[in-house]
């Protein structure tokens, strides 16, 4: 089936990408690096394990998490334009950063990136009670995204120019600043997340029916808003933390997958999302390593951008009445 | 099941009518009449658990044991609800819908209408068609009660006639329906046309700032719209 | 149910914050003690001397006193007094380095040399033919990547010890990280004194302080030779409708006062940039003789170029007699010219004095063909 194929060439990117790179390694190298024993030049086991391996898994697993926080961002407010940056927590990140880069802190922009989503989480969280609709929590997001916005830009306007390069770097996002420790938290998170998913696949599947008859059906909305709230806000927090703010991702691999595949039921659409969000993140990767050894450096952001803005534009042109 | 409702305020902040305490028989079809902002979504949304009342309560007796709408688990499983308008964009097919609250093939066995459309993206169904998918849905959910909010307001003729067929199709399987509307002419029509033996409107409240106020089942078309001011 | 502790977590991790924040804030930097090695001009670092006669190379930020770093080729830096966040940096001088900036390359090769320059992030910045010249037949690696420098390349490099900026986290894939801020010094020598530094992490020292000592002596001769005329010069120029320029504090405003100018920003005493209103400026532009612009221009820079940077040039031109121009894409400014800063001293001078073209051709007049009668 279709899924198994996209699962395969997910798997495919993501030999290719643990396989090639500046530094020539042999297949024979390769498997003896990963499969401990066998005759492996040190320095290029250090490359597979420690440079290509993690660098890859992130891609992979970000691309996952955040499509997946798409797909459920796009289910609860029944808004196709709906991504993960839409509750603020993104701006948050930045804005930690922002302090701590512009500022001249000494903080490790992972740890600012950190501590700004978790503090926006935290707002969210304090003020969730109050917010009536899923309307609200969305202007509540557009607003602090804009305030944050404002704040940073301040903080641009008296930073030395070594400072907002560092700031501006960070905020074109990579895959490969992350440790192998970093990594596999992003996959664990994978694993917790896709379980959460499939366990909530069919209140996903009766909210779409409108808010009201799914409550009537027996979908705690409260419950379910305080775990979709959380959920994101860590899992953005952390992928936020690692690869800095990822545009386009969360927004368009539901709308690709979308394309691709007819079932809409949210338990096909979560395998269907996760490897489609794997791979998308693996050939925007690959797109940026490839630029990278032509000396020529895309931002992983500009490659997500060109990849992502015509999804969007397609999704607005058909304006299709099955999107979700 | 009876539904009863015990000094019952309906309403958001300030209670749109007074208390209402009265009981609508189990296996009957309720008909609620109101003028537009009466409160009749706000009363269904309160007795289907939606919203909290903001006094009194709301149960279903059955001989010894009642259950309270506050109990949403059981209560989802005896009282089921079919919104005015079905949803939009919905892209999971007539089946998947269906088997969100039950077997579809219990649904289709009931209602083979729907056979034909069960590969069918919801969203692609006409709305008469799409309402029908609805009505059987929340057949699967519940046994007992149905509550349905203006349920002929996007329907044509023959979709209200299919409606209808399903309903009748309900209480004989010892359903009970509760039904908010302002469509006099639709459920006069409907008194009329149903046989009178098999089954007949239980009863008719008129829902006003005061309260609910009965009126007479057989009641003629001018009772009614006089009733209705 | 959760709006109690959840609100109280909230106020827990906003103070935990703002104490986190108050305990990385900038501290002064130590006092001189026995056992330290100043260098004359530069603020940014220093050596250190244990008992055991270990010497470790303290880096930090010129202008706040804050320590950045630690560098030696041992694991540990006994006996240096810099407190416990402070991270110690082990490099490793037979492996070579690596350089991310141009300026990095001619300090390196004022005085110790290029011999150890295994990698560099900014070979298309360089001007400079001998030096690429040499990057080409021993071939320096470009280690740029996406996000700064390619993983990859870095780890076939492997490099004893990696030049950057103060803002790099320096425990970044623990890579042996050394944090250089010359372009923070207040002093021009202080920045040239790097070279000290730079020779001494590059394992030749005495090559490092004898070039130094070279620039020294010729920038003293320079500024001796220069007769105070008290001339009044100003930098900077027009951005977003404000006057950027350099403060009092600064080693431009030093580099005039040593060419026996004054400059004119007298009142402010900012070391870094500052940003003056227009009104201010002009003000004090009507009391000055010369101005000097340092901009980027292949084509070369003419009148109306400095007219298209912003119009109000326009103003400040009338008001002064000599308009001096040095443009980038010329003479290396950031580069090369960092370790010689006797060069634009003795251009300065004459500049200043007899109000022509110096030998080194750092500043050149710009012709005002709007000014002729």
């Amino acid at each position: 089936m279709k899924t198994r194929l996209v699962f395969l060439l997910m798997l495919l990117a993501l030999g290719l990408h643990v396989a090639l790179g500046e530094v020539d390694i042999a297949w024979g190298e390769l498997l003896g690096a990963l499969l401990t024993g066998g005759e492996v030049n040190e320095m290029h086991a250090t490359i597979v394990k420690e440079v290509r391996m993690p660098r890859a898994i992130t891609a992979m697993t970000s691309g996952t998490l955040l499509g997946w926080l798409g797909l459920l961002m796009q289910t609860w407010f029944r808004n196709p334009l709906a991504g993960p940056g839409v509750l603020g927590i993104t701006s948050g990140g930045s804005l930690g950063v922002a302090l701590a880069v512009l500022l001249g802190w000494a903080l490790p922009a992972w740890m600012a990136a950190a501590v700004g989503c978790f503090a926006v989480l935290l707002l969210i969280g304090v003020g969730a009670r109050r917010f009536v609709s899923p309307v609200t929590t969305l202007v509540f997001g557009l607003m602090i995204s804009y305030a944050v916005s404002a704040v940073v830009t301040v903080l641009q306007s008296s930073a030395t120019a070594e400072a907002l390069q560092t700031f501006v770097f960070w905020g074109m996002g990579t895959f490969g600043k992350a440790s192998f420790l970093q990594a596999m938290s992003c996959m664990t998170l994978q694993v917790l997340l896709g379980m959460w998913m499939m366990r909530r696949a069919q209140w996903l599947d009766m909210w779409t029916l409108g808010e009201d008859l799914a409550q009537t059906m027996g979908v705690p909305k409260a419950r379910l808003h305080l775990e979709i709230l959380s959920l994101t806000g860590l899992i953005l927090g952390v992928v936020t933390s690692v690869c800095g703010p990822l545009a386009f991702l969360g927004l368009a691999t539901p709308h690709v997958y979308r394309f691709f595949h007819p079932k809409r039921g949210h338990m096909d659409a979560i395998q269907g999302i996760g490897v489609w969000g794997g791979l998308l993140a693996l050939l925007a990767d690959g797109a940026v390593r490839w630029t990278d050894s032509m000396a020529m450096h895309w931002p992983l952001n500009a490659v997500l951008a060109i990849l992502g803005a015509p999804v969007v534009l397609a999704v607005l042109w058909k304006r299709t009445h099955d999107w979700s | 099941m009876n539904l009863i409702l015990n000094n019952v305020n309906v309403g958001h902040k300030h209670p749109l009518t007074g208390p209402l305490t009265m009981s609508f028989g189990a296996g009957g079809m309720h008909v609620v009449l109101g003028a537009n902002g009466t409160g009749k979504t706000t009363l269904l949304r309160t007795v289907l658990g939606v919203q909290a009342p903001l006094a009194g309560h709301i149960t279903l007796d059955e001989g010894a044991g009642s259950l309270n709408a506050n109990d949403h688990r059981a209560w989802e499983k005896h009282v089921a609800f079919v919104p005015s308008m079905p949803p939009k964009d919905v892209g999971l097919t007539v089946a998947e819908v269906l088997s969100l609250s039950g077997p579809w093939q219990e649904a289709v066995s009931h209602h083979p209408q729907l056979g034909p459309w069960l590969n069918q993206r919801l969203s692609t169904l006409s709305d008469g068609q799409a309402q029908q998918v609805m009505v059987a849905r929340a057949m699967l959910q519940s046994n007992h009660w149905l509550m349905l909010d203006e349920p002929t307001a996007f329907l044509d003729v023959r979709g209200q006639r299919h409606l209808w067929g399903m309903l009748t199709a309900h209480l004989n399987r010892s359903g009970s329906v509760m039904m908010a509307t302002h469509d006099l002419r639709g459920v006069h029509r409907w008194m009329q046309e149903a046989p009178a033996d098999v089954l007949e409107v239980s009863s008719i409240h008129v829902l006003s700032s005061s309260g609910l106020s009965p009126l007479a089942s057989d009641a003629s078309l001018d009772a009614l719209e006089v009733a209705l001011g | 149910m959760f709006q109690a502790p959840l609100r109280g977590l909230g106020w827990l991790c906003l103070v935990g914050i703002l104490l986190l924040g108050c305990q990385l804030a900038t501290k002064e930097g130590d006092a001189v003690k026995t056992g330290w090695i100043q260098p004359k001009h530069a603020k940014g670092f220093a050596w250190a001397l244990s008992d055991q006669g270990q010497t470790t190379l303290v880096l930090g930020q010129p202008r706040t006193g804050k320590v950045l770093a630690t560098v030696s080729a041992a694991n540990s830096r006994d006996g240096v007094e810099v407190g416990e966040d402070v991270p110690h940096v082990v490099v490793d001088r037979d492996k070579g380095f690596v350089t991310t900036s141009t300026t990095h390359v001619h300090l390196l090769e004022e005085g110790a040399g290029l011999d150890g320059w295994r990698g560099c992030t900014s070979l298309k910045y360089l001007r400079n033919a001998g030096v690429l010249a040499w990057a080409d037949s021993t071939s320096v690696r470009d280690v740029s990547g996406d996000g700064g420098l390619n993983a990859e390349v870095i780890t076939v490099v492997n490099p004893g010890s990696i030049l950057t900026g103060p803002n790099q986290d320096l425990g970044e894939r623990n890579w042996p990280w050394v944090p250089v801020t010359e372009y923070l010094e207040p002093h021009p020598l202080g920045r040239a004194e790097w070279m000290v530094a730079l020779a001494w992490l590059a394992g030749d020292s005495m090559a490092g302080a004898e070039a130094f000592q070279a620039v020294e002596a010729r920038y003293a001769a320079a500024k001796n030779a220069s007769v105070g005329n008290g001339k009044r010069v100003f930098t900077g120029s027009v951005a977003d409708g404000v006057w950027h320029a350099p403060g009092k504090g600064s080693f431009v405003a030093q580099w005039i006062e040593d060419a026996g100018g004054t400059y004119a920003l007298e009142t402010v005493d900012e070391v870094s940039n500052v940003a003056l209103s227009l009104e201010s400026m002009l003000e004090l532009v009507s009391k000055t003789d010369a101005w000097v612009l340092v901009t980027y221009d292949k084509d070369g820079v003419s009148e109306r170029d400095v007219l298209a940077m912003d119009p109000r040039h326009a103003q400040v031109m009338k008001a002064v007699d000599e308009v001096w121009v040095c443009n980038t894409a010329e003479v290396d400014y950031f580069g090369e010219v960092v370790a010689h800063p006797e060069w634009v001293l003795e251009d300065l001078a004459t500049l200043v004095q007899s109000n022509s073209e110096g030998p080194h051709g750092v500043f050149e007049k710009l012709e005002r063909p709007s000014q002729q009668p």
